[in-house]
Order: structure tokens, then C-alpha cells, then sequence
């Protein structure tokens, strides 16, 4: 069967950014989430989730983000998410709260400029 | 110019010089007395006589009314005449008149060019060293004609010199005179003698003193059809005394014509008689071309035009303007362009005026407003008004050109009236269309297009192009328009339609010529049938980007023959490709083949699917329109019928939510919900299927049923299992829940411990974005 999600890693300076490309639902959540985790090693400053090209992401998703903010704030690591504008995905997250607890940027550049 | 009056004035300068004429010979009158030798006596009785006769004569007449020339002659006639006195009354007297010769030698130096003295000169010499010689005062006669000569030759030449100095000034004046284009004259009335100045004979075209120098020659060299102006003006003036200006043509020793602007004044004498009249002559000619060019210019100009000073007063108009608000333009100039103005915007219109002379640009009058104009019977009439600014050596002018638009707006009502005000909602298609009348906006043009809501859910569309524009092809267009609908509605196929529609074309004569394609649509079984009268092809868009140009059934325009044979073409149409009929205003630009237009607009429609709307503004954008045709288009696109109910079930597994997505996006996409509404109605259903499946059912077992049903523009869906409801994770399912209620219109959950659970919710869509143009 094809799967939903595709994940890419690369390093942008200490943190380490992920491009979560395809869907997330009930199927493929806590993989996603488990993946993310292993790549963010301890020495990295925290993780930027780009959520570019993301079509879709449900409260499964959301269960995801809420997470992984947890486990690496645990770990005194911060993460952040990209997010364009009109995109469909930041409505999700907007509804559910998440912009409250996890920055949110409207491109990978925008979250280079606030640092 | 006062002080240097005398010095150019050979009539003043005579004056001067009478008086002093007169002293020196009083003088001399007075030493003839002295000797008192019985001999001398009577002679120069005779010859004091004599001169006192002349100058008492001169006295008497008035210097001034003595001809100039006569001043010439006089000094050599007065020294023949004490010569003759000289020989006559003996020789010892000769001493007594050197005087007399002196004064004689002053003034022909003084009046007369050097050379033309010299004989005075000559004579007096001759009169005076004789008279010497023969006093015998001198041991040597010699020494006499050398003070004769030495003592007259220095006077003279002393003299000349003076006058050249003074001759000086008047070249002075006369190069100040080159500069400025203005000649000077003088015209001494009694002796009739008219004296010009240098930069006047240039203007004349002639050499110095190469004109007869009297009235009449004045009179010579005026345009024949304005001497009796000038004449009448300067013998007027000779009247009343009063300074005088006129304007008259020139015609010039080389025949060319100059426009002179001359202006004067007559001096009289102690008894109010005109002595003298000076006046000046300035060249306009250039000035006068400049201005009559502008005239021309704006007299020239399509638009009526007035001119209007910074006072407000109307300075200028054309015949159009003359035309426009009746009245004669000599009504016009000179009078408040308020006059032109209804009533009711009188009060307000000076300020607006003055402002645009505070920021003057040439710009539209009162962007946004309707504005009126005022005729002379009180008739008031929509226009449109541009103003410009006209900065001249008069001040500032504005120049505006009113436009009448009353026929422009009548054409506007007209035009709307050509198509239909909103297209109907027709299920099975989406319908686009756009209007865009061309031209310079007065004249109407012939295009329309109409759509049909005709039997058993068919539709018929027509788009046609009455040739020519204007009122007469518009009232032709209505007539084929209703006519047509007519045909249509009795349910003629499209070729029988345009058959009628051409017959009643042709009854209407008068060269009528129209183009129509006319087709029906029948959306369930996708056929298109089409008849084309002479008209461009319809051009047919695939899904996949494919174009093609509908060429068959196409013959001849309507009103053309008395008989044509249409045929009718059919096509099948897929759901998503898009059928477009135009109009030439889309494909034809000036200096462009038509294929290139035809390729154009396939290339600029090819381009895969995109909605109605956006496709007719991309073809707008890129295509037209250019201003001068209209621009018309009408756009169908086949649609599936959404069903209107979704049924599925689905296993109770999380990777079965994937295709569940996809199943119901189709459909969502069917009811044409727009992508917003697409996405929240299936994340609402996402959730709930989410939901069933996680807390529903232990792994591996059960299915979740989903029932999705349009009505209207409602979107409900039901989302049920069948499980026990398991023990729940209580944020979780409540973020769930959440994120339904956000995005759903309304959300409502039952459940019972025997049947499961039911989600129950409902969405309304807005209408479709496509639809009424």
C-alpha cells in the first residue's frame, strides 16, 4: 500500500528541519511522530516542522504535534513549525490551539529571520 | 522716445532752425545800419528789406506750414540774394554780410547731407571773399578768399558734424526700432510730406526714401481692402483729435502681404487745426499667424471647444460649440462660461473653476460626476468635458472640449438590454459570459448573445454580430434576437431556427447582415447541435488542453440570400471540456490575419481545465479587448450530475481512511463545493470516521458506515458504527469533536449501547462561484 507521508531531514543550522510531505491521519500518526523523534539527535538545538506540503492533517496530527512540542521541550529542545498562510493545515491548527503552544512561521525563511 | 522726437523730425527740426534763420538775420539787419555811408545806404536798405520781407513772410505763414523742402533751398537763395545786394550797394559792405553768409553756410550744413551744401557753400565763399577783396582792408586780395573760405568751411564743416551726431541717434532709434519690429512715421498735414523711418521702409519692403512721400503713397501701400479702414480711421482722427489704432495688411513692394498694427496720435496747432500726425507700425504678422492657427486649430477640433479666461469669461469657441448650445458665437465670447451651465451648478461651478486654475492639468472635468450643459433655449444635455490648461502672454487659459453623450447614454441602456441581465442556473452546465461593447462608447454595437432554458432540461445558447454599429444595427439585433428566441422556443432545431430567422433577415432588407451561431445543449447526454449563419467557429476545449474549431454546419450570414440552407453539426461534449462561442471583437486586432487570432485564442484557452470565470477573464486579459469592437463571449462546460447521495462502508481500520478521503473529495468536488468547504466538510468526516475507529471497536473487527446526501446546497453527512462504545480518551475525542463543530454549520452525536454510534452533521455551501455573469 502507498503511504501517506514522506519525510525529508536536513540540517538548518543547530536544529534539525523536517518536510512533512503527503497526510496524516490515524494510520500513519505515531510513525510520523516516532520518525520526527529519531531524528532529532540530543546536540540539536530543537526541530522546524515544515508543514509546506502537508494536504492533510487531522486531530490525529495534531495529537502528533502536541507531542512531540512536549517530549522536546522535555528535553530542552524547541520546535517550530512552517505553516503558509493559506494553507488548509493551518486552519486545523488554529482551531485546535496548537499556534498557542508552538511558533508557527509562514515559511522556512521567516523562521531563519526571527532568530 | 520724447527726447529723441525732435532730432527725427525734419518738421521740428526745420522749426528750430527758422528761429535761429530769423535771429541771424535780424542780426545782420541790424549791422547793416551801422556805417552810415550814403552810397551803402539804399542798398542795404533794399536788401535788409528784403530778408525782413522773407522772414516776416516765413513769420507770417508759420514755419511749420512751409514745406521742408523749401528750408533747402532757402539758404543758397539767401545768399544769391545779399550777393546781388553786395555788388549792387558797392563793395564796403561786403564785411557787414559776412554775417549774413555765415548764417547762410550754418544752415545748409545744418539741413542738407554734406555734398548737397557744398554749392551753398561754394557761393557764399564766392559772395563774401569778393565783397573782401573789394573793401581792399587786406594788403594781399589773397588773404581775403582764404578767410573767406577758411572762416564759411569751418562753420559748415563744424556744423555737419553736429548733425551727424545727432544723425546718430536717429540710427540709434532705428536699430532700437530693428529689434522691436516697430517702424515710427510722422505725416505733416499741411505740406502733405509723410517721413518714415528706417525700420518702416524695411517692413515695406522698400529703400529709404523709395516711396512717394505723401498720403496717398501712405495709402499705396495698404492691402486694397483695408485702405478704406485706414483711411477713414486717420481722416477721423484728423476730426476729433483723439489717438487712433488699426490693423491692416501690407502688401509689399515684393508683393508679399504683412499684418501692421499701427497706433498714432495728431498734434495741432494754437488754432486746433491738425498740424502733424506721428504714429508707430508694428509687424504682427507672426503673431497674427500663431493666432489664426490656433483658431484654425480649434475650429478644427471634433469636440465643441471653449476657451475660457482666468476671469471666467469665454474667450473662444468653435462652430461646434456654437453648435452644441445654439448659440452665435458672438453671443458666446466674452461671457461667463457659466451661461453654458444648468442653473443649479451655477453657484458652485466658480469655485471648482478657480481651483483648477490653482492646480491646472489637463484631466477630465469632475471624474465620477455626471455634468450637463446648458443650450440657449434652456435645454440641458449630458456631457463630457476635458480641460487643458493654455498658458499664453494673455495669462492663462483653459481650453475645454465638451463632448454631447446624450446618444452615448441612451446606448448604454441600449447595450444592457442586448444580453440577458444574469445567466439562469442550469443544472448539467456552467455557463460564463462576458460583454464588453467597444468603440468610442457613443455608437452602439451590433453583438449579443442570449441563453435558453428551452424543454426537458435543454439549453439553448446563440451568439450573433449585426454588421455595422450604431442605433439601426441595435434595433436590427433586438429584432433578430427575439425573434430568435421565438424559433427557439418552439423548439426548432437549430438549422430550421436560423432558416426562419434568415427569411425574416432578408424581409427586412436594407442590406441587413448578421452572423448567429445558434446550438442546443442537452446536458444528459452531453450532444451539442449547432447551425452556424456565417459566424466564427465555436471553439471546443478538451480537459486535456486539446483544441478544436466546430467548422461544420457553417453557411452563409443571415440576410444575404433570400434562401439559405442551414445544417445542423453535432458534437459530443466530455464533462469538463468547455464549448466557446465569441464574437470577431476577440480575435480580430487590427493588422492581424484572423488565423492569428484563431490560434491566439486556442493557444489562450488550451491550456487544461480551469473554471468559466477565470477562463473568459484570462481571454479578456490576453485577448481584448482593443476598444474598438465589442467584445463578446459566452462559455459552457458540461458537468456530471452529482449524485446526490454518497453510501459507503468502510473496515474499521485507520488505513482505510486514505481512500475514504479520496471517495469523498470526488464527490464534494461534484457538488461543487468550493475547495474551503471541500476541505472542512471532509476533516469533519475524517474526524468522525477516526473516531469510530478508534474507540468503536476493539482491533481488526467492524466498519464504519458513512452517508453523504445533497440537497439543495445542504450537505449532510452521517457517520455511524456499530460497537460498543469503548472506554474513552477524553481530550482526544474532544479535540476531535471540536474541530467538527468549528467547521460544520451543525454537529449532533447519539448513541446507544445496542445500535452504536450516530455523528450526524451538516454543512450549507455557498452558490456555486460560476454562474450569472
Amino acid at each position: 500500500m502507498e503511504r501517506l507521508e514522506e519525510l525529508g531531514f536536513e540540517q538548518m543550522g543547530d536544529a534539525v528541519l523536517a518536510r512533512l510531505k503527503g497526510e496524516v491521519d490515524l494510520s500513519n500518526a505515531r510513525s510520523v511522530k516516532e520518525k520526527l523523534l529519531d531524528a532529532v539527535p540530543n546536540t540539536a538545538s530543537g526541530l522546524v516542522l515544515d508543514l509546506s506540503p502537508t494536504h492533510h492533517l487531522d486531530s490525529s496530527g495534531v495529537r502528533v504535534i502536541f507531542e512531540l512540542a512536549e517530549r522536546l521541550d522535555n528535553r530542552r529542545q524547541k520546535l517550530e513549525l512552517v505553516v503558509p498562510d493559506e494553507s488548509n493545515v493551518r486552519r486545523v491548527l488554529q482551531l485546535t490551539g496548537v499556534h498557542r503552544i508552538v511558533p508557527m512561521f509562514s515559511s522556512v525563511d521567516a523562521v531563519g529571520h526571527d532568530r | 522716445m520724447r527726447g529723441l522726437l525732435p532730432v527725427t523730425s525734419p518738421v521740428v527740426m526745420a522749426q528750430a532752425f527758422a528761429y535761429l534763420f530769423g535771429v541771424g538775420a535780424t542780426l545782420t539787419l541790424v549791422t547793416l545800419f551801422l556805417p552810415h555811408d550814403p552810397d551803402r545806404f539804399v542798398p542795404g536798405i533794399v536788401g535788409a528789406a528784403a530778408l525782413a520781407a522773407t522772414v516776416a513772410a516765413v513769420m507770417l505763414i508759420g514755419f511749420e506750414r512751409i514745406p521742408i523742402r523749401t528750408f533747402y533751398l532757402l539758404p543758397g537763395l539767401g545768399a544769391a540774394i545779399v550777393t546781388v545786394v553786395v555788388y549792387s550797394g558797392g563793395a564796403n559792405a561786403a564785411a557787414a554780410y559776412g554775417g549774413y553768409y555765415f548764417w547762410a553756410v550754418l544752415a545748409a550744413f545744418f539741413f542738407l547731407d554734406f555734398w548737397r551744401a557744398v554749392p551753398t557753400l561754394a557761393i557764399a565763399v564766392v559772395g563774401y571773399g569778393t565783397a573782401l577783396v573789394a573793401q581792399g582792408d587786406a594788403a594781399d586780395p589773397a588773404l581775403n578768399w582764404v578767410m573767406a573760405a577758411g572762416t564759411l568751411t569751418v562753420a559748415g564743416v563744424l556744423i555737419s558734424l553736429l548733425r551727424q551726431r545727432s544723425e546718430r541717434l536717429v540710427e540709434l532709434l532705428g536699430e532700437a526700432q530693428g529689434v522691436a519690429h516697430i517702424g515710427s512715421w510722422e505725416w505733416h498735414v499741411p505740406s502733405d510730406e509723410v517721413a518714415w523711418s528706417r525700420e518702416l521702409y524695411r517692413l515695406y519692403g522698400l529703400k529709404p526714401g523709395g516711396f512717394p512721400a505723401n498720403y496717398a503713397g501712405l495709402l499705396s501701400y495698404v492691402h486694397p481692402e483695408d485702405r478704406r479702414t485706414v483711411d477713414l480711421t486717420l481722416r477721423e482722427a484728423l476730426v476729433d483729435h483723439s489717438p487712433f489704432s488699426f490693423e491692416h495688411r501690407v502688401v509689399r513692394h515684393d508683393g508679399a502681404t504683412r499684418v501692421v498694427h499701427g497706433r498714432g496720435q495728431v498734434e495741432t496747432d494754437d488754432s486746433g487745426d491738425p498740424l502733424r500726425v506721428f504714429g508707430t507700425a508694428q509687424d504682427v504678422t507672426d503673431q497674427r499667424r500663431t493666432q489664426e492657427q490656433f483658431r484654425q486649430l480649434v475650429e478644427s477640433a471634433p469636440d465643441a471647444m471653449v476657451i475660457v479666461n482666468e476671469q471666467g469669461r469665454i474667450v473662444l469657441v468653435n462652430a461646434q460649440a456654437e453648435r452644441l448650445f445654439s448659440y452665435a458665437r458672438e453671443e458666446l465670447v466674452g461671457r461667463e462660461v457659466e451661461a453654458l451651465v444648468p442653473e443649479r451648478f451655477r453657484n458652485s461651478h466658480p469655485g471648482h473653476r478657480g481651483n483648477y486654475f490653482l492646480d491646472p492639468e489637463t484631466r477630465a472635468m469632475g471624474a465620477g460626476l455626471d455634468l450637463w450643459g446648458l443650450k440657449k433655449d434652456g435645454t440641458e444635455f449630458p456631457v463630457e468635458i476635458s480641460l487643458s490648461p493654455l498658458p499664453t502672454d494673455e495669462g492663462m487659459l483653459v481650453s475645454s472640449a465638451i463632448r454631447d453623450i446624450t446618444e452615448r447614454k441612451r446606448a448604454e441602456v441600449l447595450e444592457r438590454s442586448f444580453v440577458p441581465e444574469r445567466l439562469p442556473e442550469i443544472p448539467g452546465v456552467r455557463l460564463a459570459a462576458r460583454f464588453e461593447p467597444g468603440g468610442a462608447g457613443v455608437e452602439v454595437g451590433g453583438d449579443w448573445y442570449d441563453v435558453l432554458e428551452l424543454d426537458r432540461g435543454s439549453i439553448g445558447l446563440a451568439i450573433g454580430d449585426v454588421a455595422g454599429r450604431g442605433v439601426q444595427a441595435a434595433a436590427i439585433m433586438a429584432q433578430l434576437r427575439n425573434a430568435l428566441r421565438a424559433y427557439a422556443f418552439e423548439l426548432h432545431p437549430p438549422a430550421a431556427a436560423l432558416e426562419r430567422l434568415n427569411r425574416l433577415a432578408w424581409t427586412h432588407g436594407d442590406g441587413v447582415m448578421a452572423t448567429v451561431v445558434y446550438l442546443v445543449f442537452d446536458p444528459s447526454s452531453g450532444v451539442v447541435r449547432l447551425a452556424n449563419a456565417g459566424h466564427l467557429p465555436p471553439l471546443l476545449a478538451n480537459q486535456d488542453g486539446s483544441t478544436v474549431y466546430l467548422e461544420e454546419a457553417r453557411s452563409l450570414p443571415l440576410g444575404v440570400r433570400r434562401a439559405t440552407a442551414y445544417t445542423d453539426a453535432e458534437y459530443r461534449l466530455a464533462p469538463g471540456s468547455t464549448l466557446l462561442l465569441y464574437t470577431d471583437g476577440l480575435i480580430e486586432k487590427r493588422g492581424t490575419p484572423i488565423d492569428d487570432g484563431l490560434a491566439r485564442l486556442a493557444r489562450s484557452v488550451g491550456v487544461g481545465h480551469m473554471k468559466l470565470e477565470e477562463l473568459c477573464d484570462r481571454l479578456l486579459a490576453d485577448l481584448g479587448p482593443t476598444g474598438e469592437d465589442d467584445v463578446t463571449m459566452l462559455a459552457l462546460s458540461p458537468i456530471q450530475i452529482a449524485p446526490e447521495r454518497l453510501q459507503l462502508t468502510m473496515p474499521a481500520e485507520p488505513v482505510a481512511l486514505g481512500s475514504f478521503r479520496r471517495t469523498l473529495r470526488g464527490w464534494l468536488q461534484q457538488c461543487e463545493a468550493s475547495e474551503e468547504e471541500g476541505y472542512d466538510i471532509l476533516l469533519a468526516c475524517n474526524e468522525a470516521a477516526s473516531n469510530a475507529i478508534e474507540h468503536a471497536y476493539g482491533p481488526g473487527d467492524g466498519t464504519v458506515q458513512v452517508l453523504a446526501a445533497l440537497s439543495g446546497r445542504e450537505v449532510s453527512v452521517t457517520v455511524r458504527d456499530f460497537g460498543q462504545w469503548r472506554e474513552r480518551r477524553n481530550d482526544e475525542r474532544g479535540r476531535g469533536l471540536g474541530l467538527m463543530e468549528a467547521v460544520m454549520d451543525s454537529v449532533s452525536v447519539v448513541t446507544s449501547p445496542q445500535e452504536g454510534t450516530e455523528v450526524r452533521m451538516i454543512r450549507e455551501l455557498e452558490r456555486s462561484g460560476d454562474g450569472a455573469a
